[in-house]
């Protein structure tokens, strides 16, 4: 029977092609405007590391003035920490995975001076930094904590700087020079860039991955300064680079990895312990208030899915609406179209429920067309923008989960649009159109 | 009142040509009432077409109400429908959407006149087919019969010289039938000329003459004692 | 006219008109809104920012070793620059205004306990800052060489003078002539020695866009930027030598991001175009969908009606009469679907508002889009209701 009705479903499409491709192409435009815009809004707000954004936390503390708290971030704390605290939370904090990290611009050559300089963002972070945040080895590893303590000059690079200057070599043991400094390489690891680069957001949510990873023991001895945000509320006593790291200014993330929440409590505890204590010492002016945060909660703190995102996705489906109502018109005239031979079905035997699933056939097999057609439309528009827009191509990119939902979109939609002009048509009598 | 000659009606298509008249002629006078018979594709309802500026036609001469109709516009054309021609079709042709009462005023609204004088037609019309109290029904609330009285208020409502009639009572039981003609004949007797296109041949013989129509030809015409009469009446 | 059996007409086949007149709602309210935010970022990325924007080439320079003298550097490239011909104006700066990235402080007419501190975009330029910016400088004077600061951590020395935009004069001393205040910092003071009538800062969507000041002084470092003012015609030249000249002194740096100050805002406008350029792709394609949805709607109810337009055509109906009757019942639907949409429109703007912080709708969009929509519903009822006007009257003498 349900073959019988894809049968009917067909035929009836082709024998009124222009409404058909106008009721197709009516969905097809309707999923392609949603499915654009929910793409960009999916990928901002998807899990940029999903198997682990439970147990990644961000660490905040506020050490603002007492005069006024912190107001640029959604819970009134800073984003980052100050100096003075990271050294202190990687020094005596419970014993779990976890690091202080900036972000500086360096300028990188080969060993032997006279190639080319080369201006790159490289982070400055601990060696838990690659286990904590899953990035893949290609040769080599982590430098050891042997290494950080020593504060030797050692770094990780990043594979497209690996190709470039080793040409994808494995250059473990080989050394480089950053900021005129010799560094000897430990390790290379894959690209790292998760959208949104949930890490470090100071500066935007989408980034370049960044070309080199150097040892957190080195920042001060060599006054690494940032290429990130510093925010102060108190002027820094003294001056030149090394001031900062005594100020009270915030500049540098921090990131624990915690397994459960016991763990998230004995870690809590320690930094509500460590508030008081520096309160007493005569820092830490305001009212206690720490914060971990995971992964997604940290992501809706930053507010990374930006206004005008959600905006477009509003109105796309605004949009979707119009053309579902388009739709349910160009349905409900085509099934009307064919009241007498309905009528004449009706008085053969057919049913009302016969009818109905008849015609809900007919519009679930538009909808899934108008879901392909949409799904290539979506494509063509994606492609369309990252043409014709400055928008980061990152945020362009459909996944196997996207063209799901827009084919279950299509679907909806059309089934939506057909219930009322299927139903409408399934009670028409057997009677009705036999007269003349 | 109306005079056709040498009237002809040619169907193209890619391939054949029809002729659905050929070389018609016909006068009818004032006050007739003419039944109109013939064969389905005999050529009747060109005729009716033509005859009612419904159409156009190929070659010929048509002077109706001593005007020459044969070269005028469409806008020309719609005039003399509105205001010289009432219409009864077999299949009544109401507009389901729309009450009696707006039904009957659809060819007055055509004709631009003031509300209040389409009231009073309306009222008047549909008073003498006794529908006055089911002026807020609409047609799908009306039985056959009463459906084909609407439409031929609506006809007499516009005050024509000519009463078109097409099969008027095709689609009625012989009962409801009857009350039609009836209707038909008193309004004949009020003085306007009806062509009346039937096949049933007792009604045909209700007319004051009949023309029988056979392969796009006038075949022969009847003339009745009565017309003498009636023409004197008139 | 014949409205009133129009709309009894139209009032007994209610579901097409509905779904046209519901379409026309939310095509209202989704066009409404598209305008107003195209419009409102077509204004923001239009609004003048105070300086010469097409004769201006920045650049950031990053030095590399440890034992640079960044003063000798600095001065030998300000005199380099100014030799290439074209340039009139060099300055140093801390940032580029409109590129993203630069420095604010909080700053007041007063310091007490209880302080408001206003953020502001904060400039460190040498005396030819304004100059190299073109700056209108309304009240005061500008800087001369002996205002200039180079910072020297042995002498820590800061600058005494500063020049502030109207828009932060009017801000913290509001209905005073600014010019010979002091501006408070919470670890310094400056005098304000001049006001400029317009400077944008370094961040295009924020508020303080307008408030900033401009410092007398140098911080020599590992990287500065290098603001240059070119004649006009000459800034393409200008920019293609800047690298090579700076190179030529010491290459033992990274010059980066040799740009005109135009593309400059062009690149941090950037996320505001692309809006303008999805609202108004939405916005055509919705129109284009809804017009579909009214010729398609319309195509079928002339033929549904085909005997009724015969009928009325037999009864004396004219061509243009059938014609104008669609075209009203068309209207007609369009005006209903167009009253439910100011009432969608506004309770749209509403949620945007409340959200998202967008701006109230200013009210002529409305009528605007609703006499779009007009004009559009017509235009895509003519054809579906001129070939109702084509029917032929011959149609009522057919039988079913």
């Amino acid at each position: 029977m349900l073959l019988y009705e894809f049968k009917l479903a067909f035929k009836s499409l082709r024998k009124n092609p222009i409404l058909s491709s106008l009721m197709i192409g009516a969905i097809a435009l309707g999923i392609g405007v949603c499915m654009i815009t929910v793409t960009m809004f999916y990928l901002m707000s998807g899990d940029p590391i999903p198997h682990k954004s439970d147990r990644l936390f961000a660490v905040q503390i506020d050490s603002w003035s007492k005069e006024r708290p912190y107001t640029g971030s959604t819970n009134e704390m800073p984003f980052q920490l100050t100096w003075p605290d990271s050294t202190a939370l990687m020094n005596r904090a419970p014993d779990f995975p976890q690091t202080a990290m900036f972000k500086s611009s360096m300028i990188i050559e080969q060993l032997q001076q006279g190639s080319e300089l080369r201006r790159e963002i490289v982070r400055i972070t601990g060696r838990d930094f690659f286990s904590m945040f899953d990035l893949e080895f290609i040769y080599g590893t982590s430098w050891t904590e042997e290494m950080e303590q020593q504060a030797q000059q050692v770094v990780v690079l990043s594979e497209t700087v690996n190709n470039e200057l080793f040409n994808g070599q494995d250059s473990v043991g080989e050394s480089i020079r950053v900021d005129d400094r010799e560094y000897r390489v430990v390790g290379v690891v894959k690209d790292w860039n998760p959208v949104p680069n949930f890490y470090d957001l100071n500066n935007g949510s989408i980034e370049d991955p960044e070309a080199m990873y150097l040892p957190i023991s080195l920042s001060e001895p060599l006054a690494m300064t940032t290429a990130g945000n510093t925010n102060c509320w108190k002027p820094s006593t003294g001056s030149g680079p090394q001031a900062v790291y005594q100020s009270e200014c915030v500049w540098t993330q921090y990131w624990v990895e915690l397994k459960n929440a016991d763990e998230v409590a004995e870690y809590r505890n320690f930094l509500e312990g460590y508030y008081a204590e520096q309160q007493q010492l005569g820092r830490f002016e305001r009212p206690q208030k720490v914060a971990v945060s995971n992964v997604r909660e940290w992501l809706n703190i930053n507010q990374v899915v930006e206004n005008d995102n959600r905006v477009l996705v509003g109105l796309a489906f605004m949009f979707l609406s119009v053309c579902v109502f388009n739709t349910v018109g160009l349905m409900l005239t085509k099934f009307l179209g064919r009241s007498k031979e309905t009528s004449i079905r009706r008085a053969l035997g057919a049913t009302r429920m016969t009818i109905l699933r008849q015609h809900l056939v007919e519009v679930s097999s538009i909808g899934f067309v108008g879901g392909i057609l949409g799904l290539f439309l979506t494509w063509a528009g994606l492609s369309v923008i990252k043409f014709a827009t400055d928008i980061p191509e990152q945020l362009l990119h459909l996944d196997l989960q996207l063209m799901a939902l827009a084919l279950i979109l299509a679907l909806l939609a059309t089934l939506a649009a057909g219930l009322y002009p299927s139903w409408h048509i399934g009670r028409i009598s057997p009677a009705r159109y036999l007269r003349t | 009142m109306l005079a056709m000659n040498n009237i002809s009606k040619v169907f193209r298509t890619d391939l054949v040509e029809t002729h659905a008249l050929r070389d018609f002629n016909l006068q009818v006078n004032e006050g007739e009432f003419v039944s109109v018979t013939g064969p389905s594709g005999s050529g009747k309802t060109t005729f009716l077409n033509i005859a009612g500026l419904l159409d156009d036609f190929s070659h010929g001469q048509y002077v109706l109400d001593g005007e020459d109709v044969s070269g005028l516009n469409d806008n020309e054309r719609s005039r003399i429908r509105n205001e010289k021609i009432g219409f009864i079709f077999q299949s009544f042709n109401l507009i389901p959407d729309l009450n009696i009462r707006d039904n009957v005023e659809v060819p007055l609204r055509y004709r631009g006149l003031s509300a209040n004088d389409r009231r009073q037609r309306i009222e008047k019309a549909l008073s003498i087919v006794g529908l006055a109290s089911r002026a807020k029904h609409l047609p799908a609330q009306l039985s056959g019969g009463q459906q084909q009285r609407v439409a031929i208020a609506r006809a007499l409502a516009g005050e024509p010289r000519l009463l078109l009639a097409d099969e008027p009572t095709g689609n009625l039981d012989s009962m409801m039938a009857r009350q039609i003609m009836e209707l038909l004949e008193s309004i004949h007797s009020n003085g306007t000329t009806i062509i009346m296109v039937t096949h049933d041949a007792e009604l045909s013989r209700r007319a004051t003459r009949n023309v029988h129509i056979m392969d796009g030809q006038v075949s022969e015409i009847n003339l009745h004692e009565q017309m003498q009469a009636n023409v004197a009446q008139a | 006219m014949e409205i009133r059996p129009i709309l009894s007409a139209m009032l007994r086949n209610k579901t097409g008109a509905i779904l046209i007149a519901l379409q026309i709602a939310f095509t209202l309210a989704v066009v409404t809104n598209a305008f107003f935010i195209i419009y409102q970022r077509w204004e923001k990325i239009n609004r003048p920012s105070g300086m010469d924007m097409h004769n201006i080439v920045t650049s950031r320079v990053q030095w590399v070793g440890q034992d640079v003298d960044y003063k000798a550097e600095i001065l030998r490239d300000l005199e380099a620059l100014k030799a290439i011909p074209g340039v009139t104006h060099v300055t140093t700066s801390n940032a580029i205004p409109l590129s993203g990235g630069g420095s604010s402080r909080g700053v007041s007419a007063e310091r007490t306990e209880d302080t408001e501190w206003t953020a502001t975009g904060s400039f460190l330029l040498t005396q030819d800052g304004l100059d190299s910016l073109g700056l209108n400088l309304v009240s005061g004077r500008n800087f001369t060489l002996n205002d200039v600061v180079w910072f020297d951590p042995e002498v820590d020395e800061l600058a005494q003078n500063v020049i502030i935009t109207q828009a932060l004069a009017e801000h913290i001393y509001p209905d005073e002539n600014a010019v010979g205040k002091t501006l408070y910092m919470n670890d310094s003071e400056l005098t304000v020695i001049g006001i400029v009538e317009r400077m944008h800062g370094s961040w295009v969507s924020w508020s303080g866009l307008e408030r900033n000041m401009l410092v007398p002084m140098v911080f020599p470092g590992s990287s500065i930027s290098y603001i240059i003012r070119t004649q006009p015609g000459l800034t393409e030249e200008v920019r293609s030598q800047v690298k090579q000249t700076l190179l030529d002194i010491n290459n033992r740096r990274v010059i980066r991001r040799i740009r005109v100050l135009e593309d400059v805002a062009t690149s941090s406008y950037g996320s505001d175009s692309d809006m303008m350029v999805i609202l108004s792709s939405v916005v055509c394609l919705l129109l284009l969908i809804t017009v579909v949805g009214i010729v398609g709607l319309a195509a079928f109810s002339v033929n549904q009606r085909t005997r009724q337009i015969g009928t009325r055509r037999a009864l004396g109906a004219r061509r243009y009469q059938i014609l104008r009757y669609f075209l009203v019942e068309n209207w007609l639907i369009t005006s209903i679907g167009l009253t439910l949409g100011v009432l969608l429109a506004s309770a749209f703007n509403y949620y945007l508002v409340v959200h998202f912080e967008l701006e109230r709708l200013d009210w002529f969009y409305i009528p605007m889009g609703m006499a779009i929509l007009w004009l559009l519903g017509l235009f895509a009822v003519y054809g579906p209701a001129r070939r109702a006007s084509m029917v032929s009257p011959a149609i009522a003498t057919r039988t079913v």
